[in-house]
């Protein structure tokens, strides 16, 4: 292989990232060419003191993560309870909804008994009334004979 | 973790085990939180990011097909939720509403190797600011195969998925940012 395409494969080969046979033959060219050795003893010093170990964190900062990591998951939690179970959720509809129209019924019921109670008299002499329709009527058609 | 231990970790989370969860935030919280803080320089940002980032895992758990490693799928996210960082940063930035540099100073950094060695822990410090004033300066893409392939130590099949791009890609851009580096570095040292 030519110098070029050598050095283009050093970066894997620093990482160990060649498949093994390119990586030997990488590794015998630079057993041979002093200027690719140069080249790659650069590269891998360069490489070498970029290498840092993790720092270690003071404890605080993972005590920190964990309590606002758990506590954001609880309150998700807390509210998921109420949002989706379905079996809750339909019983807590199925009450609203008997609340609300046994509501209306004992509502208009009360209605139709005050209405009853304030019009007593005048319902007793419904049929008294409705003669006196009928006499009415009667002008009517008398009227419409003298015609 | 190994395959199996993974699985049925990820089962124990689909069932919402409240323990699992407890193993996946001690098992992943470093990788997350340094990773979010090289890719943003801002120690602030990288404690949000990493909470959102296992909110977001917990919430999304049960969508999970297995189609790349729980690694990889949590790198994803810490990912996606960095570039949002940059964008909004970005508008900031455009909008002149932030004009100060918002890496930080390494909060932490002043506890690296102090106890054992001052002098150690001074050029460790200083040598960390260095690196991540280089990294912050590479382009977005370099910067995110970088990271990941010399700091988290990542195969470059691993962070071909997390990125989702073919590894050509991935070797294209590390060659790339490497070579950026060598130069940041020369111009950083003169």
């Amino acid at each position: 292989m030519k110098c070029e395409v050598i050095r283009e494969k050093l970066i894997e080969y620093y990482y160990r990232e060649l498949p093994s046979d390119t990586g030997k033959v990488v590794s015998q060219h630079l057993e041979q060419c002093q200027s690719c050795i140069e080249y790659y003893n650069g590269l891998s010093g360069m490489l070498n003191t970029l290498k840092l170990k993790e720092p270690e964190m003071p404890e605080r900062v993972w005590s920190d993560l964990r309590r606002r990591v758990f506590s954001r998951i609880d309150r998700a939690q807390s509210k998921r309870i109420f949002i989706f179970r379905p079996v809750p959720a339909f019983a807590t509809a199925l009450l609203l909804m008997v609340i609300l129209f046994g509501g209306i019924r004992y509502f208009d019921s009360k209605q139709t008994q005050n209405f009853i109670a304030q019009n007593y008299g005048l319902l007793q002499n419904l049929e008294l009334y409705e003669n006196l329709e009928l006499f009415e009527y009667l002008e009517d058609i008398e009227l419409l004979e003298q015609i | 973790m190994d395959i199996k231990d993974e699985s049925i970790l990820i089962e124990k989370l689909k069932d919402g085990d409240h323990s699992a969860f407890h193993r996946l935030f001690e098992e992943y919280k470093k990788m997350v939180f340094h990773y979010a803080h090289d890719l943003t320089g801002n120690f602030q940002e990288a404690e949000d990011i990493s909470q959102e980032v296992f909110v977001r895992v917990y919430n999304g758990i049960k969508g999970f097909r297995h189609e790349s490693s729980l690694k990889t799928w949590v790198m994803k996210i810490t990912l996606n939720l960095c570039r949002n960082y940059h964008r909004r940063r970005k508008i900031f930035s455009f909008l002149s509403l932030s004009q100060e540099s918002q890496e930080d100073e390494d909060e932490y950094s002043f506890e690296i190797g102090v106890q054992d060695d001052p002098a150690e822990g001074i050029y460790q410090r200083q040598k960390l600011r260095i690196l991540r004033k280089t990294i912050m300066k590479l382009p977005r893409k370099q910067r995110e195969v970088f990271v990941m392939k010399h700091l988290k130590e990542m195969k470059i099949k691993e962070i071909a998925e997390v990125l989702g791009c073919p590894e050509g890609t991935v070797k294209a851009n590390l060659f790339k940012a490497i070579k950026n580096f060598q130069t940041l570095m020369k111009e950083i040292e003169q």
